[in-house]
C-alpha cells in the first residue's frame, strides 16, 4: 500500500505540472498580517510567460483580476488584497488553466479574536 | 461545573474556523478558544424599585467568558453566532431572565433573624393592605375605606393602595430561562445598535421581551487607554411577563380587589460606561444606568419607585489564565 502511494503521488504531481502551459510567478509569496483574519494588502511583482501569444486572464480564486491580449510574457507590479491563503490562476480565453501560484497569509500573532457580543450580566 | 461547561463547549464547538475576523480595535474583542476571567472590585449596586425590596449590592462582580468560533458563553448568556459580518452579527442566545433579581428573598437578615411570619412560598394570606385612594383593579369593587377617601383617577388607571403590597407576602416569583435572537449592527467605529428578542422557554411567565439599544463610543484623546460609551434604549416587556412578576392574581391569595393585571410596557433607559486601562491586569471601571420603568410596571402595587438604577465604580482585575 505504501509502495503504491509512492508511485501515485509523483504521477499526480507530474500530471498536474503537465497541464500548466505557462510559468506564473508572484513575489513575495507570503503576506504578513498582525493577526489571523486581518486583510493583507500588498504590491507584488507579477510575471508570467507562455511559449506562444495568449489571451490570458489572472484570477484570484474565482475572481478575475486582469486580462491581457496576445502576449507571451508579462512583468508588472500589481496590488492584491487577501485575508487568507489564496491561489492565483492564469487561464486562457477558454478559462483553461495555464499556471497557478499560491500566496500565503501568515500572522505575527497566532491568536484569533472575535467580537465580544455581551458586555455584562443579563441580570443587571 | 466549570469544567463541565468547558467540556461541553469544546465538544460542541465548530472546529472549522472561519478565516475572517471582523474584530476592530474600536470594538471589544475576545480571544477565540480562551477562557477569560475578571473580577470587578468596588462599590455599587442596583436599586430595587419594589416595596420592601432590598437594593442589590455590587461589590464583587465576577466576569467569565469563553468564545469559540461560533459558540460563546459570557457570564449568564450562552449563544451561537449564525453570522458575523463586517457590519452586523446575528446570534441565537439563551440566558436567565433578569426580572427575578428584584424579587429575591435572600438577604443576610433572613438567615440571621428569620421572621417566620411567612412560609417559604410566601402564599400565606396576609393582613389586607389599607386602601385609601382606590383599589388596584379599579373603583368598581368594594373598598374597606369610606367613600370620601376615594380619589378617582382621571385616567382610569389602577390606583395604588396607600400601603404598598410587599412581594414578600405574595407567591414566589420564579427564575425564568429565555431564548431568542441577538443582533448587532455597526456603523463606523463609534455606533452600535443592538436588538434582542427573547421569549420564555422555561414555562414560567410564558411571554417575551425585546431590548433595543444604541451605543455611542465617544471620542477621547488617542493617548488615553480609555473608552467612554453612552447608551440609550428601550426594553419592551409583554403583558405575560409583567403579569407574572408585577401582577397580583389568584395565586397570591389576596382578595380580588387587590389584584393587578399586567399589561405590556416599554421601559426606556440611558447609561454611561467608562473604562481606563491602568496596566495589563487592572482597569478603572465606572458605569451607571437608569431605567425608567414603564407605567405598566410602576403602577403595580408592588412597585414603589419609578426607576431602577445601576451604578458601579471600582477596579477590574483580569486574571491571566
Amino acid at each position: 500500500m505504501a509502495a503504491s502511494l509512492l508511485f501515485v503521488i509523483p504521477h499526480l504531481n507530474a500530471q498536474d505540472r503537465s497541464s500548466e502551459q505557462a510559468s506564473l510567478k508572484i513575489k513575495p509569496l507570503t503576506c504578513i498580517v498582525k493577526r489571523i483574519g486581518e486583510q493583507c494588502q500588498m504590491t507584488v511583482k507579477l510575471s508570467w510567460q507562455t511559449a506562444t501569444p495568449q489571451n490570458a486572464c489572472l484570477y484570484q480564486g474565482d475572481t478575475r483580476l486582469k486580462c491581457w491580449q496576445a502576449v507571451t510574457n508579462v512583468t508588472e507590479p500589481m496590488t492584491i488584497k487577501l485575508d487568507k491563503n489564496m491561489t492565483f490562476y492564469l487561464r486562457d480565453a477558454e478559462t483553461k488553466l495555464l499556471a497557478k501560484q499560491q500566496i500565503q497569509v501568515n500572522a505575527m500573532v497566532s491568536k484569533k479574536y472575535r467580537r465580544k457580543l455581551k458586555s455584562d450580566w443579563s441580570l443587571f | 461545573m466549570k469544567h463541565f461547561i468547558g467540556l461541553t463547549l469544546l465538544t460542541l464547538s465548530v472546529q472549522s474556523f472561519a478565516d475572517d475576523s471582523h474584530c476592530q480595535p474600536q470594538v471589544e474583542c475576545v480571544e477565540v478558544g480562551q477562557w477569560e476571567l475578571s473580577l470587578a472590585v468596588g462599590a455599587g449596586g442596583i436599586t430595587n424599585p419594589l416595596f420592601e425590596g432590598d437594593d442589590i449590592p455590587l461589590l464583587l462582580v465576577p466576569y467569565i467568558s469563553y468564545y469559540n468560533d461560533k459558540l460563546f458563553f459570557d457570564n449568564s448568556t450562552l449563544g451561537y453566532t449564525l453570522v458575523e459580518a463586517p457590519n452586523y452579527d446575528i446570534s441565537l442566545v439563551t440566558e436567565l431572565n433578569g426580572e427575578k433579581k428584584f424579587f429575591s428573598r435572600f438577604h443576610p437578615a433572613n438567615i440571621i433573624a428569620p421572621s417566620g411570619s411567612l412560609s417559604e412560598g410566601g402564599k400565606d394570606v396576609i393582613d389586607e393592605p389599607v386602601i385609601d385612594s382606590g383599589n388596584p383593579t379599579g373603583p368598581s369593587e368594594g373598598l374597606d375605606t369610606p367613600n370620601e377617601n376615594i380619589d378617582p383617577d382621571p385616567n382610569d388607571k389602577p390606583v395604588k393602595p396607600a400601603t404598598p403590597i410587599s412581594f414578600k407576602d405574595l407567591a414566589n416569583r420564579s427564575w425564568a430561562l429565555d431564548a431568542g435572537v441577538l443582533i448587532h449592527a455597526y456603523f463606523g467605529e463609534r455606533h452600535k445598535f443592538t436588538a434582542q428578542w427573547m421569549h420564555d422557554v422555561s414555562g414560567q411567565y410564558q411571554g417575551q421581551h425585546v431590548l433595543v439599544s444604541y451605543k455611542f463610543q465617544a471620542p477621547l484623546p488617542q493617548s488615553w487607554p480609555a473608552k467612554l460609551q453612552l447608551s440609550v434604549g428601550g426594553h419592551w416587556k409583554s403583558a405575560e411577563l409583567i403579569e407574572h412578576y408585577y401582577g397580583i392574581n389568584a395565586q397570591d391569595n389576596l382578595p380580588d380587589k387587590y389584584h393587578y393585571q399586567g399589561e405590556s410596557g416599554l421601559s426606556p433607559f440611558v447609561g454611561v460606561a467608562f473604562n481606563y486601562k491602568i496596566n495589563e491586569s487592572w482597569q478603572f471601571k465606572f458605569s451607571a444606568k437608569r431605567e425608567f420603568l414603564s407605567d405598566e410596571i410602576s403602577n403595580s402595587p408592588l412597585v414603589e419607585e419609578d426607576v431602577a438604577d445601576t451604578f458601579f465604580v471600582g477596579g477590574l482585575y483580569a486574571f491571566d489564565l
